[in-house]
């Protein structure tokens, strides 16, 4: 416990004494403890090194502007209670807001706003800014249950100490805050990719190599209840959690827009008022698009979005408009247009964020060449995430200072010989299922006759999984179709028992695909149903 | 009146309402439409089109529709034409559960309305 002798001792203190009480705060091995360990070390070190009897760190929440009460010994209470000081008031606000040193010889509610503080005794206290680059991050502050008179000396290194704990907090701050962002931000990429026989669709999401720039390109692919695709590839001007927060925000507008029926142009229409009205100033580019359930179309509007690449047979394009749309957010409102592209059997689109091509101090145009020249040497085909490796192993830069997105959308040349699909056991996976089996049918050139037929008898046989198969916890229904010469066999899966329900629409069901299919077979398994149906078709 | 993959327009001449539907039904919508269909039709409609010439697809959840309404419609004297083209996925399904064994189907709309005008023409 100091004494007030003891207050004027600081100029007595001799150099072994003074390096040995250095060496206990800028020790090495504090370098690998967490935030909470380092805090935790240090504020024990100082309290012993400058004899006091209380120690606290509380940090800024620039959000509010307020000091928030993060680590503390002898006042361990402070941290459990929260407690939170308005910048520029009491004791510690008033150092954050001065950023400077302040001792205290006498506490009371004129000096002091933390009740805490006065309740527990605090005669004396000694606080200074923890500063890094000029930033406010908080303040540290040393107490003394006796009266105490704190000299240069002691101001001087607990300022050591600060600075310290503001360094080590800057680097871990910004170590946390990437990892949150880009945490957050991989939450709004899509969960799963549609399948679609057929096609394949391979994506990447590349944060940004440093912590400043990460935050903000997305992309996104689903199934509409049409049976059409949606494909969008975007990027939110800015980085950080703000424009991981913004990003999410489109996403979710995105998708309600287009489950709701609209086409390209409604959808970035609306966007561009969602944006300039909720996140003012924000600037986006997007791609957004939908690819027509037979493959073959992809309508699209491009925001000021770099154009998309078409691959196709070692040559490669870029779908250019000379009237190109502006991006989203800006002031002024647009009529944005929407384009076309044809996918063709064998074809690949490459949709992009600029941060894949775009290099300092180089133009845009290098960047797309050396992007067209790396695409032309691809084999899609064989295995189309293995390109999307290659594309991006060979365009990124090596340091990447921007995030990059990336889908590549591939439509095989062939059609496998085997059909599957497996989706929830529920009436609106009914029409997803018919769009894809119509897609395989078509690619193996069934008449569109027998292929209706084969659809509508198929969609009979899942409906009826739907409605009779599962409780109420639902389960899958799984449809495997094999092309034979001359006969197409499809099987019906589910792993639910047989409820029986009659009723003459499940007669009807039954009766619609005995007479559309050559044979229908019911297997009731312990583990579940199939039902074979075959065809021949010519 | 817009569902996500099937659309139902509603025309009214005189007594004679007719529903045209395009798209796809099947259990998802099924319950959407039956109720835009049913809450459409007045006391004194005399004839009931549905025009199914722009169905690409209906499954046996749609034809339990169809034949309800139908069942409804007799109990009060109305009377129900389907339109179905032959040659449509749908007409085959129809033809496939004996639909047209219990209502009258017809192959095309003009005829159905110029039918249907004969009828509901009230001193016709």
């Amino acid at each position: 416990m100091p004494d007030p002798v003891n207050a004027e001792a600081g100029s007595r203190i001799d150099a072994v004494e003074r390096l040995r009480r250095l060496q206990l705060v800028t020790d090495a091995t504090l370098a690998h403890l967490s935030v909470d360990e380092l805090l935790e070390q240090l504020l024990l070190r100082i309290r012993e090194i400058l004899d006091a009897d209380t120690a606290a760190v509380l940090l800024l929440d620039p959000s509010r502007n307020e000091l928030v009460a993060r680590a503390a010994k002898g006042l361990e209470e402070e941290v459990e209670q929260g407690v939170r000081i308005p910048v520029g008031k009491g004791f510690a606000g008033r150092i954050a807001a001065e950023r400077k040193p302040l001792t205290l010889d006498r506490v009371d509610h004129t000096t002091v706003m933390n009740p805490i503080l006065r309740s527990k005794g605090i005669r004396s206290l000694l606080g200074v800014p923890l500063l890094a680059h000029g930033d406010v991050l908080g303040v540290m502050h040393v107490g003394t249950l006796t009266p105490r008179r704190f000299d240069a000396d002691d101001t001087e290194l607990l300022q050591l100490v600060a600075d310290r704990v503001a360094l080590a907090l800057q680097i871990r701050l910004s170590e946390q805050a990437r990892l949150v962002t880009e945490t957050f931000q991989r939450t709004f990429l899509p969960e799963a990719l549609p399948h679609v026989p057929g096609l394949r669709i391979a994506t990447r999401y590349l944060p940004a190599g440093s912590a400043v720039g990460i935050g903000g390109d997305w992309y996104d692919a689903f199934a509409l209840p049409t049976g059409n695709f949606v494909l969008a590839i975007g990027d939110v001007a800015g980085h950080g959690l703000q424009a991981a927060s913004t990003m999410g925000q489109l996403r979710n507008a995105l998708r309600a827009h287009a489950l709701a029926g609209a086409d390209p142009t409604e959808i970035v229409t609306s966007l561009d008022a969602f944006l300039r009205y909720f996140a003012g100033g924000a600037m986006v580019t997007l791609l957004v698009g939908i690819l027509e359930h037979d493959l073959a179309t992809f309508r699209y509007v491009a925001a000021g979005h770099v154009p998309p690449l078409v691959i196709a047979d070692g040559a490669t394009a870029f779908v250019r408009a000379d009237d190109a749309d502006p991006p989203l957010g800006r002031a002024k409102v647009h009529a944005f247009r929407e384009r076309t592209a044809t996918l063709d059997r064998g074809t690949s689109l490459l949709l992009y964020t600029d941060g894949l091509v775009e290099r300092r101090g180089e133009s845009l145009d290098v960047g797309l060449g050396r992007l067209a020249s790396l695409a032309s040497d691809l084999d899609v085909e064989r295995d189309p995430n293995e390109a999307l490796l290659a594309i991006v192993s060979g365009a990124l830069p090596r340091d990447p200072t921007d995030d990059a997105a990336l889908m590549l959308v591939h439509r095989y040349a062939g059609i496998p010989d085997e059909f599957s699909i497996g989706m929830r056991a529920e009436a609106r996976s009914l029409i997803s299922i018919r769009r894809s089996l119509s897609a395989w049918l078509r690619g193996h050139d069934v008449p569109d006759d027998a292929a209706g037929d084969i659809v509508t008898a198929v969609s009979e046989a899942c409906l009826n999984v739907v409605e009779h198969a599962y409780g109420p916890t639902g389960g899958v229904v799984r449809v495997v179709a094999l092309r034979g010469t001359p006969v197409i066999t499809v099987d019906v899966i589910d792993t639910g028992g047989w409820r029986e329900a009659p009723g003459p629409e499940r007669g009807r069901g039954f009766l619609l695909m005995r007479g559309l299919m050559d044979d229908v077979e019911i297997a009731e398994h312990d583990t579940g149903t199939v039902v074979t149906m075959r065809k021949e078709v010519p | 009146m817009t569902t996500a993959m099937a659309d139902v327009q509603l025309a009214r001449e005189g007594a004679i309402a007719s529903f045209a539907l395009s798209g796809e039904i099947d259990l998802s919508n099924v319950p959407d439409l039956r109720r835009r269909i049913f809450g459409s039709i007045r006391n004194d409609d005399v004839v009931v089109i549905v025009d199914l010439t722009d169905l690409t697809f209906i499954d046996s959840a749609g034809l339990g529709m169809l034949f309800e309404l139908a069942e409804v419609l007799d109990e009060r004297r109305q009377r129900l034409s389907v339109v179905v083209p032959p040659g449509t996925q749908p007409r085959r399904t129809l033809d496939v559960v004996g639909f047209g064994t219990t209502i009258g189907i017809v192959d095309d709309r003009d005829a159905a309305l110029e039918a249907a005008r004969r009828v509901g023409r009230p001193d016709g």
